[in-house]
């Protein structure tokens, strides 16, 4: 059953009659906490490189599944996990299979030509299009109903300090690449950045009180005046931020452990430092939509900390029957996992400010890599698992799809949110119609 | 990187005119990611690339940055805050500060949080901190109070602390522009105090300074002390706060006597602010910035595009700037000249011969027809309608600005009659018929015989016989304030008038001490008026000395006179 957005919608459903609007919505036994939809968000995480698909993808189909090693991290929330195998990046043209799996992944079109060489086929540029977190983005700020602070906000963890086609995921339209903000003290900044320099200010305001006081005593009449109406200001400004400081007290500013540098080897830290500090945008409302990317495409982070001393892309081209490679990437992907599992579980654990449940559940996670596996480049069979009761699809299944093209699943996510796009990226993707996953 | 077809970047940049910015361009031609030459079969011809910086700035078009706005040698980095602050008050006719308001306050508090941003993310470098005084150690303080740059972690280190603190002093000190009290001293070194982050307390300290009266308003003393005077003579002539040698100048007594004063200015006439001040004052004793739509008719004049009004803009400048800068600054200059700087574009629409891709060079235009500024083609451009000359807007133009005559807004608003329904009335037969009635005389009688002298240039500026077929009439008059009747005829004699004449004399000097002052002239007492007009006379029209003169008069005055003397400004 279709369950009603608004609350006009509830009343309609029950039947009752224009006329009667007025005075029903005003009884208080139809009150509901607030007269707006649900929020929605959307969250998608990328990592490089490909996955193991015998140690990633579950063997049933259906409702009932196994998870395998390196979805593990995920058994807590199965309820509420999402498997999509079968899913094609089917966008060609310039460019290699590294630099297309990530420019192409959320944009669903193809490169521009330029001056970056991969390791094969034609060089190339930017991609030709706005990606679909953008798109949904724009969809939202246009609403004043959805509108936030930011309206998105771009994560990285150690993304690598050129701007190039491996580097960059999101696009604000064409040959416009948005650039993650991979250092948390700088995404601090950009979130409570003023806030903090205006509680700076709240407490400076004595002195600045203090100081017109005494000036005022030996400046002559007509100086006087200006200086009364100058205190007068700043006592307007007082009162204002302590309304101010006040309204924000039920949202915690996060406290970032200091001097974490930006190394292979704090990857974790830094991970955890971006993903608690995207819940707690959330939990402030500054944005609907945001993208963690950790490195880049042929991202070479050594996870030491799992015991693996070689770069992640090298390994990802050891062939099959190197097992204790595999058995690496297993691992490495695994670690990716359980980052999206820290993140599930701190939306799961905090409630929705001003409406019902948890954040998880108005929240939709995509975990997506760039390629299928590593080694082939295929771009076949992309790795994509959801998470969340963000959007209305049915959760808590594996599905196994026909290389259906991933501009339909693009489609399928901006459905979710109320846009209803019938084509995006390349059109000739699109014909089918956006994946249908409720 | 290069992708796709796009080949533009562009930014918007806020910047203060009179002051260097350093500029760096770098550009490099490559294939960029893996080498893969081993698979080309055959090299492709090497491609050709090419970089041009282009700007446009306000009032101009897109246009490669010229060469006379660059220079080759590095300068220090300047920030421009960007805060959005009200408009002044320009009810008397030029800009002054009369209060105070909320949007004000709010203005000065964004831009005291933007310029505290700014110190905090640079300062280590502004206070001269170096790796060696930095504690190597990660540092346990409060998180929510560090400094952004935090990968450093260099809180605790007492080497760091020192410098951030002598910093923080002097930031204050230049920011209330004269030495600090013990008082102040003291409660900036409490800011500092033992469990305080110093990256906080340098915050606090520059928030507090930034806030406070000392740094908002001008002077809090009635009678100047010497560091006063120093900020009277730095916001006069520069726009900007006192330099060391000012400050040494107010420390050692320096500047106490006219004569002292006069020396300062003197140097401070030097420095390029200075000269785009003295710039800026001509622009707007000539009106040039009135903000009306300069656009003219396609049709009537083929051609006139906005390449050419940028042009005849950039035009004016250099005419001003030309006087300004020669070596004796001859006011009389502006209403005598017959030189009109001109580029290939403006050579090619004025019929003047010149190569295309000429630079702007000093040609003769018109000769012996024309006067200087008053007949430059872009105010008689401005001083237009869309096809047709304006005598009123000419009028009103030499009555208040060039002579200062005092005229009331006219009783009722009426637009201007249109060419088509008299059409074989030319544009001075038509202006008279309109304002023939007898209580428009009362102001139209002093307008239109000014504003008819300058017939004979058209709503481009170009020199005509003929206007709507018959001989244009450019004959008019001026009835001095002593009485007696001046005749002129043409653009020429009317030149010749103004630069005689005592009471353009006057206007000019008493707009150029708005100016530098924003100060009534009255204010610094009944005589200086005149006092100021007789040194423009003895130093030969001087623009520089009269600068120096008008400081020399006010940097001193007292504040209490004034509040006596406040008369009604008209203008």
């Amino acid at each position: 059953m279709p369950h009603a957005s608004t609350r006009r919608d509830f009343i309609r459903n029950l039947g009752l009659g224009a006329a009667s609007l007025p005075f029903i919505l005003n009884l208080p036994s139809l009150g509901f906490a607030n007269q707006t939809r649900r929020k929605q968000r959307l969250i998608i995480i990328f990592s490089p490189n490909g996955v193991v698909p015998e140690t990633f993808w579950p063997a049933e189909e259906g409702d009932k599944f196994a998870l395998k090693e390196s979805l593990e991290p995920l058994e807590p929330f199965k309820k509420r996990l999402l498997i999509l195998h079968g899913i094609c990046d089917k966008v060609r043209g310039d460019g290699d299979n590294h630099m297309r799996g990530i420019g192409c992944l959320l944009t669903g079109v193809e490169l521009f030509p330029g001056n970056i060489q991969g390791g094969s086929h034609t060089p190339a540029g930017w991609a030709s299009g706005v990606s679909i977190d953008q798109e949904i983005k724009n969809y939202l700020q246009k609403d004043p109903a959805t509108r936030t602070r930011f309206g998105s906000l771009e994560f990285g963890v150690m993304v690598p300090e050129r701007a190039d086609t491996w580097t960059r995921m999101v696009y604000a339209g064409p040959n416009k690449p948005v650039t993650p903000i991979d250092d948390p003290y700088q995404m601090f900044n950009k979130l409570y950045g003023r806030m903090k320099d205006r509680a700076v200010l709240a407490s400076v305001l004595d002195d600045v009180k203090n100081d017109l006081k005494k000036i005022s005593g030996v400046v002559s009449s007509a100086d006087r005046k200006l200086l009364e109406d100058h205190a007068g200001f700043v006592r307007e400004m007082e009162l204002e931020l302590h309304a101010d400081a006040e309204a924000k007290a039920g949202h915690k500013v996060p406290e970032l452990e200091p001097g974490v540098r930006e190394e292979n080897d704090n990857l974790p830290r830094l991970s955890k430092m971006q993903i608690d500090l995207m819940v707690n945008s959330f939990v402030n409302d500054f944005a609907r939509v945001a993208t963690l990317q950790y490195t880049n495409s042929v991202g070479q982070a050594k996870m030491r900390w799992l015991g693996i001393n070689e770069g992640h892309h090298e390994l990802s081209h050891e062939p099959d029957s190197n097992t204790k490679a595999m058995e690496k990437l297993t691992r490495i992907n695994r670690w990716f996992c359980e980052q999206m599992a820290y993140l599930a579980q701190r939306l799961a654990e905090t409630p929705e400010p001003g409406g019902e449940g948890t954040l998880l559940d108005n929240s939709l996670i995509v975990w997506t890599n760039e390629l299928g596996k590593g080694s082939s480049h295929t771009l076949d069979n992309t790795p994509f698992v959801l998470l969340g009761n963000g959007l209305d699809f049915t959760m808590g299944r594996s599905l196994k799809l026909r290389r259906v093209p991933h501009n339909r699943l693009l489609m399928a996510l901006a459905h979710g949110f109320g846009h209803r796009l019938n084509r995006f990226g390349n059109p000739d993707f699109c014909g089918d119609g956006a994946l249908s996953l409720t | 990187m290069k992708s796709g077809s796009d080949t533009e970047y562009k930014a918007n940049l806020y910047l203060i005119a009179g002051r260097a910015y350093p500029l760096r361009l770098e550009f490099s031609k490559a294939k960029q990611g893996v080498d893969d030459s081993k698979n080309q079969k055959s090299k492709p011809p090497s491609a050709q690339a090419s970089i041009v910086l282009l700007w446009r700035p306000p009032a101009g078009v897109l246009e490669p940055i010229p060469e006379r706005n660059l220079m080759p040698h590095q300068g220090p980095e300047i920030w421009v805050c960007s805060a959005s602050f009200p408009p002044d008050d320009r009810s008397a006719g030029w800009e002054r500060a009369t209060s105070i308001s909320k949007e004000w306050h709010a203005a000065v508090t964004e831009a005291n949080l933007e310029t505290t941003a700014y110190v905090a993310a640079h300062l280590d470098e502004l206070a001269g901190v170096r790796q060696t005084d930095r504690n190597p150690r990660p540092a346990s303080g409060d998180p929510a109070g560090i400094s952004f740059d935090a990968r450093s972690a260099p809180i605790a280190s007492p080497e760091r602390t020192k410098k951030l603190q002598a910093f923080a002093r002097q930031f204050v000190e230049r920011a209330y522009r004269k030495p600090l009290s013990q008082e102040q001293v003291i409660a900036i070194e409490r800011q500092f105090g033992s469990d305080q982050d110093p990256d906080v307390a340098v915050k606090r300290v520059v928030l507090l300074a930034l806030q406070s009266p000392h740094f908002l308003f001008r002077e809090l003393n009635v009678q100047p002390d010497g560091y006063d005077v120093a900020s009277r003579l730095a916001f006069g002539l520069w726009d900007s706060i006192p330099d060391q040698e000012l400050l040494r100048a107010a420390q050692t007594g320096g500047l106490k006597t006219p004569e002292q004063v006069r020396k300062q200015a003197e140097r401070m006439l030097g420095d390029p602010r200075a000269r785009t001040k003295l710039r800026d004052m001509l622009l707007s004793w000539a009106r040039a910035d009135h903000g009306l739509d300069l656009s003219k008719d396609p049709k009537r004049f083929p051609g006139f595009d906005e390449q050419v009004l940028a042009d005849l803009r950039t035009s004016l400048e250099l005419q001003v700037e030309e006087v300004i800068n020669s070596s004796d600054a001859d006011f009389q200059r502006l209403f005598l000249s017959d030189k009109v700087f001109m580029n290939g574009r403006l050579a090619k629409f004025y019929g003047v011969d010149l190569p295309e891709n000429s630079g702007f060079t000093p040609v003769s235009l018109d000769p012996g027809k024309r006067a200087g500024v008053l007949t430059h083609p872009y105010l008689m451009t401005s001083f237009a309608h869309a096809t047709e000359s304006s005598p009123i807007h000419r009028g009103v133009f030499l009555a208040r600005g060039m002579l200062g005559v005092s005229l009331r807004p006219p009783a009722e608003a009426v637009t201007p009659l249109a060419p088509e329904l008299h059409p074989t009335l030319t544009t001075r037969e038509r202006v008279a018929l309109q304002t023939q009635v007898g209580n428009c005389m009362s102001c139209h009688g002093i307008i239109n015989p000014l504003g008819f002298t300058l017939e004979h240039f058209d709503a481009v500026g170009r020199y005509r016989d003929t206007d709507n077929g018959k001989p244009v009439d450019a004959t008019g008059s001026y009835r001095q304030r002593s009485g007696a009747l001046i005749k002129l005829t043409g653009a020429r004699q009317l030149g010749e008038y103004l630069a005689g004449s005592d009471e353009a004399h006057a206007a000019f000097v008493e707009q150029m001490c708005h100016y530098l002052t924003q100060q009534p002239i009255r204010a610094f007492g009944p005589d200086t008026a005149n006092e100021l007009k007789l040194a423009f006379v003895r130093e030969k029209f001087n623009i520089r000395r009269l600068a120096v003169e008008v400081m020399a008069a006010t940097a001193l005055a007292s504040r209490e006179q004034q509040s006596a003397a406040t008369l009604p400004n008209k203008r």
